[in-house]
């Protein structure tokens, strides 16, 4: 069985790579937090609207022959919408727009979210092996 | 987890960084032993973001490794067989309580990116977990 089928844990499963994906953003602020000229990068929230609905792939080009390659822009390893952030909190004599402390509270909270969805996939999963007959589950 | 990648070269660059400040004051006070020398100058370093092509991702690393071009601090030590005619010495350009202050930075700086290090770790051991 494949329990990413199930919708809740495909819906779990997204907001896990999601949370994934925006600790490396994360990182990567963090990271050049002293680099002069640097953007703060953000990573745009979850639809969760197009999650649900099954629409949050990215449209990508047609390829009319079978030895055309796949298009892939500078996105194309995210599926995430990465862009920088328009309206810094605070940009250093040396343009850096990085603060350390903004991101270090990003980052708790983005863990905290994880270990929340972890804990309902857990769960989930205990529930389904109740029902299995499980009596530890 | 390239996020982990990230925070490593972050960390190296921090640490060269701290390499630097160490070496600047460790100079503060080296001046030259010849008549006409001139003393230690204070080093800098800056960095920049590199694109790593094969994880996409944004990494950190030093750019260059610069000197301060400011003025030289001057001493009045007559007795000094390097002194010049009026008697002055020149001690090198550092500012111990400017290297303090880059030193703290450095450090949290490198505090940040460990605890994303650590921030990671758990997120994968969190996954782990769901196999148990």
């Amino acid at each position: 069985m494949d329990i990413s089928k199930l919708k809740i844990f495909n819906l779990m499963q997204t907001n896990m790579s999601y949370l994934g994906a925006k600790q490396d953003v994360m990182a990567e602020n963090i990271s050049n937090s002293n680099t002069p000229g640097y953007d703060v990068k953000t990573i745009a929230p979850l639809d969760f609207k197009s999650v649900l609905g099954g629409t949050a792939s990215k449209v990508t080009m047609a390829a009319t022959s079978a030895n055309h390659f796949a298009g892939s822009s500078s996105k194309a390893n995210s599926a995430y919408d990465v862009g920088s952030d328009r309206n810094p909190f605070e940009i250093t004599p040396t343009g850096n727009k990085v603060v350390l402390e903004q991101e270090m509270m990003k980052l708790a909270e983005n863990n905290m979210e994880y270990q929340q969805t972890t804990s309902v996939y857990r769960k989930m999963l205990s529930m389904m092996k109740m029902a299995l007959g499980d009596a530890n589950g | 987890m390239k996020s982990m990648d990230i925070a490593v070269s972050g960390m190296q660059a921090q640490s060269e960084r701290l390499k630097l400040i160490a070496q600047n004051i460790a100079n503060a006070n080296s001046v030259s032993t010849e008549a006409n020398g001139l003393p230690y100058r204070r080093k800098t370093i800056s960095f920049k973001s590199v694109l790593d092509k094969q994880l996409g991702i944004e990494k950190v690393e030093v750019d260059k490794i610069g000197t301060d071009n400011s003025a030289y601090v001057q001493k009045y030590d007559p007795g000094n067989p390097t002194a010049n005619a009026q008697g002055y010495i020149l001690l090198p350009n550092v500012n111990t309580l400017v290297e303090m202050t880059d030193m703290r930075e450095a450090k949290a700086a490198y505090q940040a990116n460990l605890s994303v290090i650590e921030m990671a770790k758990a997120m994968v051991a969190r996954t782990l977990e769901l196999l148990r």
